[in-house]
């Protein structure tokens, strides 16, 4: 029983019907039904083990990387059912980040930027590229740091110009959604804040989901929550109201650190 | 200070300080008696063989045992070189890399991509196997199947095949390790991107561990650079140099052997040795510099 | 991170409940005092009004800071955060009333005319006793959640209200005096009424700037004398 706290969204970029996930006929998600917002910040938030990630992962396919994985149910993008069009297309519009900066070790910031393009085989002329790069990398407020160093490897960077390198990558395809799987917890606190800076600018011209464990973070940067519990989306609400007056007694548990 | 004076009375340290010296002294002993038998060999063969070898030696063909009879009489240098072993070897290491580097890969990516799985549990235990067969019985295997069935009579290609056979494990047995220590995160990432799954190996896990790939490669080929006892079944030898590989052809360790038994020729066992040892460190120098380059 | 927040939540409500007590004590004496009908007050009771009031103040900026820390600390967020945060502006209504109480019993002494003051005793008597009903009812409702008592004190302040205004009206429709003198008695009455609401403006802007001084400098100076 999914409390939701807002009214139908008009033209949801995301719509998620149904949907459930199974490994194994064990359920890791249960029928969950939502809509979101384009041009916001929605937080994906539980305790550990209530199915966040799969969920997540379940939105670019990639938990069907693992085996005897069932998906019942739709999700839409934009209308289109995500299940049924070819995942490698489906991917270039739903980037996806995840929480240990994970930037190509062979190949050199600019590449990592265009990896996408590139892996692909997809032809671009320089001057496309070099356009590219330099949006993304602008884009994540990193164009002034490297700007100097493109063909240098990127492993040299900080933990935080990493993983904005990666959200650079991901940018590059110029996908409608983001998708980030707690992005800041492998930083330390000042580059976790530049990334939540960031982010809240993203907002403007993508649409972001992100999962996190931290209560804290989903409060700052998040405009819509989402809370999830054994698999089952128990609240789901503007953020605001759902941190001082959520309805579910369990989201009202887990807020207070009654449990996760 | 009256504190101090009951530190300083049990104060067992001297003993430590003895034991710890008995014991670096006892390391050092053992660790010299170790890496004797390499430096009293490279000492010998470079004392008995730096002589014998020269241009010539690298570029003319063996003598036949009477040149060297006649030398050996004169106390002269025997003339000629190895010429024909050294192409031999070269050729027949090719060969066998072209064989087993394909497949000990494509393997290796199976192995990884089906960890769990019956199939792929077996093939890793069979190359484990494999890997402690005795070469000479590789050597009788190869003779079946290419001297027997393929080249009717001993050659090159026979040789490569048991050559290829003994690299196989150690590829496959690396490309598996250096794959599964590439973090799952750059899998994902490229996946994310969008690119389609043997792009990702191909385009991304292949570079990444490619210093750990060669390095396999590389082990590989030094072993078999000195294998002796399946080329006598296959290769048999060539006093002359042969770039066909459907006929026999020399090889370096089949000439030392060659060479250790016939009495006029024995002064050569040294400078071939002596080059065969230099092929192999330079080898282990490279691969060093490969995955230190690409750090 | 919840055992230090609860436990700083349960020390928040225990040093609240101790806090209330106390202003009800106050409370009592007060009822005390005015069903008494006298106007002249027992020393031993004064003293202890005093003392409590003094021992309110405190108490109050104590508890202040400790909600403060709690907020900064451990970020409570929905029924924690409600609950503090209520805890906070019932602590200054309460504050108030300990004042209240004070002013209250400063006037019985300067009553100059006992007989009026007997008769007006049975109204103020009734009033006195039904505000702290109130106040006791509205405490419960916090402490135990109770949205009754709560709802039932909110609408008892509506009725209060009307009907004290109406018996006022009434006494001094009663007293024995010319008709003039009624009108000028009411006026005056009226006329105090808006110069302690205009006083009260004056204190409320004292609130503003103390609370300014707590944002500037994070102390809080209210019940202490300023120096510079």
């Amino acid at each position: 029983m999914t409390t939701n706290t807002i009214a139908e969204v008009k033209n949801p970029i995301l719509s998620l019907n149904d949907l459930s996930i199974a490994y194994d006929k064990n359920y890791a998600v249960k029928n969950v039904s939502v809509e979101i917002k384009k041009n916001t910040v929605t937080a994906i938030m539980g305790p550990s083990g209530c199915g966040k990630s799969t969920l997540l992962r379940a939105l670019n396919r990639m938990h069907e990387l693992y085996e005897n994985i069932t998906t019942e149910g739709e999700a839409l993008l934009n209308g289109k059912n995500i299940y049924e069009m070819p995942a490698i297309k489906l991917r270039r519009h739903m980037g996806m980040v995840f929480q240990r900066p994970n930037p190509f070790p062979t190949m050199s910031i600019y590449d990592n930027v265009i990896a996408g393009y590139k892996l692909n085989g997809i032809r671009t002329k320089k001057v496309e590229r070099d356009e590219i790069v330099e949006r993304s990398l602008r884009d994540v407020a990193l164009w002034d740091e490297v700007k100097d160093s493109l063909f240098k490897k990127g492993t040299f960077l900080s933990g935080g110009q990493q993983q904005r390198l990666c959200i650079a990558r991901a940018l590059a395809f110029s996908p409608e959604v983001i998708l980030m799987d707690e992005p800041t917890s492998a930083l330390d606190p000042i580059a976790t804040a530049k990334i939540e800076d960031l982010l809240v600018k993203l907002k403007e011209h993508y649409t972001i989901v992100l999962v996190t464990h931290n209560m804290s973070q989903a409060a700052r940067i998040s405009d819509y929550s989402l809370f999830m519990y054994l698999g089952e989306l128990v609240e789901y609400g503007k953020t605001k109201n759902m941190f001082t007056n959520p309805i579910d007694p369990r989201t009202e548990e887990y807020l207070t650190g009654k449990f996760g | 200070m009256e504190s101090i004076d009951i530190l300083k009375s049990q104060d067992h340290s001297s003993g430590r300080l003895l034991k710890d010296k008995l014991v670096l002294g006892a390391v050092i002993v053992l660790s010299l008696i170790t890496i004797s038998p390499i430096i009293l060999i490279i000492w010998k063969l470079v004392v008995e063989g730096y002589r014998q070898i020269s241009l010539d030696f690298l570029i003319e063909n063996t003598p036949d045992t009477f040149e060297a009879m006649t030398a050996v009489a004169n106390g002269e240098l025997i003339p000629g070189g190895i010429a024909n072993g050294i192409v031999g070897t070269l050729l027949m290491v090719i060969l066998a890399s072209a064989l087993a580097i394909p497949i000990g890969i494509l393997t290796g990516i199976y192995l990884y991509e089906n960890q769990g799985s019956f199939m792929a549990n077996i093939t890793r235990d069979i190359s484990d196997i494999l890997q402690g067969v005795p070469s000479i019985v590789l050597g009788l295997i190869s003779y079946l199947w290419i001297v027997k069935h393929i080249t009717m009579g001993f050659s090159a290609l026979a040789g490569s095949v048991s050559l290829a056979i003994m690299m196989l494990p150690m590829i496959v047995r690396s490309t598996e390790e250096t794959l599964k220590m590439i973090p799952e995160s750059l899998k994902e990432a490229a996946l994310a991107l969008g690119v389609p799954y043997h792009k990702v190996i191909l385009r991304v896990l292949i570079p990444t561990g490619f210093s750990g790939l060669i390095t396999g490669i590389l082990l590989g080929i030094s072993r078999i650079l000195g294998e002796t006892a399946p080329l006598m079944l296959t290769a048999l030898g060539s006093s002359m140099i042969n770039l066909d590989m459907t006929k026999p052809t020399s090889a370096i360790p089949l000439l030392i052997w060659e060479f250790y038994n016939d009495p006029n020729m024995v002064g050569l066992i040294w400078s071939s040795s002596l080059l065969l040892m230099a092929m192999i460190l330079v080898l282990n120098l490279v691969s060093k510099q490969i995955v230190a380059k690409r750090r | 991170m919840t055992i230090k927040k609860d436990d700083a939540i349960n020390h928040i409500q225990a040093d609240f409940e101790a806090f209330a007590n106390l202003v009800l004590e106050q409370l009592d004496m007060m009822e005390q005092i005015v069903t008494s009908g006298e106007i002249t007050v027992p020393d031993d009771v004064l003293k202890k009004i005093l003392q409590n009031e003094k021992d309110i103040d405190k108490r109050e900026v104590k508890l202040s800071d400790k909600i403060v820390n709690a907020i900064v600390l451990y970020k409570p967020v929905a029924s924690d955060l409600r609950w503090i945060m209520a805890c906070y502006r019932i602590i200054l209504s309460l504050e108030r009333i300990g004042d209240i109480v004070l002013n209250v019993t400063n006037f019985v002494k300067k009553i100059k005319t006992p007989e009026v003051y007997d008769r007006l005793k049975e109204v103020l008597s009734n009033m006195t006793i039904q505000s702290i009903k109130m106040v006791r009812k509205s405490l419960l409702s916090y402490l135990n959640d109770d949205r009754e008592f709560a709802i039932w004190t909110i609408k008892n302040d509506v009725v209060f209200d009307e009907v004290n205004h109406k018996l006022l009206k009434k006494i001094l429709a009663k007293t024995d005096t010319a008709e003039s003198n009624k009108h000028l008695l009411m006026s005056i009455v009226t006329i105090k009424e808006m110069m302690s609401n205009i006083e009260r403006i004056a204190d409320h802007a004292t609130n503003i700037a103390e609370a300014a001084i707590y944002s500037i400098e994070g102390k809080d100076i209210r019940h202490h004398k300023i120096d510079k």
